[in-house]
């Protein structure tokens, strides 16, 4: 037992390493790493926001517009980093198993917690934000709202990890991947609800287990709007597959990094 | 202390074919003994560094390691280029749970870097490289060295100066060292392990071993 726990105790101190070096290379060397990680949500609002007022739509649900696009751009943002920053994880951590205790999930859980972090404190930032400006009163349910949005970050990490294997043997699958990304964005309920959608189109979609990830946070996010579309048990079945895909073909992955010279 | 127990190491070759390293060895390391790794090129002496490291698995079998080994010195990797030294540093302190201040300070002097401990280590040459690397594992305290190569750069001061460190740890540390240099095998082995043909065989004498190995070479020219 007390190996076990000796064993945590190394893999918690290298992820603990992992996070403070990534956190100097993204924030140390310029106020930039900030500006961006505050701004990028912001963007996503207004030219949504923008786009909704010149086509005159309203909000979908009951809830100021910007708070509406908040709450969708947020999960999805989550989701889409958590899919870029896997996708050179495995080169990019290559040399430093040199260090026996050293992991690739290793660097896989610090980049997680780092990304989870920052984005989480900038939803506070805006929130007061939103709060002061009278849109935003608070949340329905805040425990199971942090989960959500734990779990698209996750879902995108591993989703981003399986990327990030078949990469090293089809180096192609790097533009299909961000093709889908972009398909996504529009199918994943980022700027609509699914149940104001056809019925046809709903069954589709149901596939998307982003699109429950969204309406899942918006269920328990605002008092006044319950989805009747998402399964929680989809999404979290699908993570599930992928990562234990994921951490399966990083295995695999070792002797043909050596191929690579990598 | 290190022992293979039925090790099998083989490696696939873009190919498709199969390089073994080592097939099914039993080997016990000897104790308190530095040693030096002889073998053709491509006999895979790096990996089986690695493996002794226990920075690689190996394919089937057991190793067992008792003690602090460092990871392998070498030119390869452990250091990320875009980072300084210093910020490398305080990653492989905060890995090993070493104290950052002491060792900061240790490599300060020992590798006489100085202002290019904060410059980003694509900068840096070979012998700064290797300088880092020595400093920092010497100031963290391994029970052994594991040593690819890099013993050989550098200016004759630096060699000396790293072999004086080393020769204060005798009493402590033990070195493993890889080399195609047989004057650094010969000034710091106390053995001679030749990893041919996919097994290891040793030579308490160094000169005898390192016949052996010339005698390989020249066969196999």
């Amino acid at each position: 037992m007390s190996e076990i726990f000796k064993a945590l105790a190394v893999q918690a101190r290298v992820v603990y390493a992992f996070i403070l070096r990534d956190m100097h290379t993204r924030f140390g060397r310029s106020r930039l790493g900030y500006f961006w990680a505050v701004f990028e949500p912001l963007t996503g609002i207004l030219a949504l926001a923008l786009v909704f007022s010149m086509i005159d739509r309203g909000s979908p649900i009951n809830v100021d517009i910007h708070l509406f696009f908040f709450t969708g751009i947020i999960p999805w943002q989550l989701f889409s980093r958590g899919v870029s920053m896997m996708s050179n994880v495995i080169e990019s951590s290559a040399p430093l198993l040199t260090y026996p205790q050293v992991k690739v999930v290793d660097v896989v859980i610090a980049r997680i917690i780092l990304e989870f972090s920052t984005i989480f404190i900038v939803c506070i930032l805006y929130l007061v934000v939103l709060y002061f400006w009278g849109i935003f009163d608070r949340v329905e349910n805040l425990l199971m709202s942090i989960t959500v949005l734990m779990l698209c970050i996750i879902f995108g990490s591993v989703f981003g990890l399986v990327g990030a294997v078949i990469k090293l043997y089809f180096p192609s699958y790097m533009s299909f991947q961000s093709l889908l990304l972009r398909v996504l964005f529009f199918i994943s309920g980022a700027f609509f609800v699914a149940d104001s959608l056809p019925s046809a189109v709903k069954d589709i979609l149901w596939y998307n287990p982003v699109l429950h990830l969204l309406e899942w946070q918006r269920s328990v996010f605002f008092y006044g709007f319950e989805s009747q579309f998402y399964e929680p048990m989809y999404p979290i079945v699908c993570m599930l597959c992928l990562g234990f895909l994921g951490l399966a073909g990083e295995r695999l992955t070792r002797s043909k990094l050596r191929q690579l010279g990598i | 202390m290190i022992e293979f127990i039925k090790v099998s190491k083989h490696y696939k070759l873009s190919s498709g074919d199969y390089r073994t390293i080592l097939d099914e060895i039993s080997f016990k390391f000897p104790e308190h003994k530095n040693i030096g790794i002889l073998g053709m090129n491509g006999a895979g002496k790096s990996t089986l560094l690695r493996l002794i490291a226990g920075s690689e698995p190996p394919d089937s079998g057991r190793i067992i390691r008792t003690g602090r080994f460092s990871w392998p010195l070498g030119f390869g990797g452990g250091f990320n280029n875009n980072l300084s030294g210093e910020e490398n540093l305080r990653f492989v302190c905060r890995i090993y749970n070493a104290d950052l201040h002491q060792v900061l300070d240790y490599v300060r002097e020992f590798s006489e870097l100085g202002g290019a401990l904060t410059e980003p280590m694509r900068t840096y040459s070979n012998g700064m490289r290797a300088r880092l690397a020595f400093g920092l594992s010497l100031a963290i305290e391994f029970d052994v060295y594991l040593i690819d190569e890099v013993m050989a750069v550098g200016d004759p001061v630096f060699r000396k100066k790293s072999k004086a460190a080393f020769e204060a740890r005798r009493q402590t540390a033990s070195l493993i060292l890889v080399s195609h240099d047989m004057r650094t095998i010969r000034d710091y082995s106390d053995v001679i392990i030749i990893l041919n043909n996919y097994e290891l065989s040793i030579f308490e004498d160094v000169e005898a071993g390192i016949k052996v190995y010339e005698s390989l070479a020249g066969v196999k020219r």
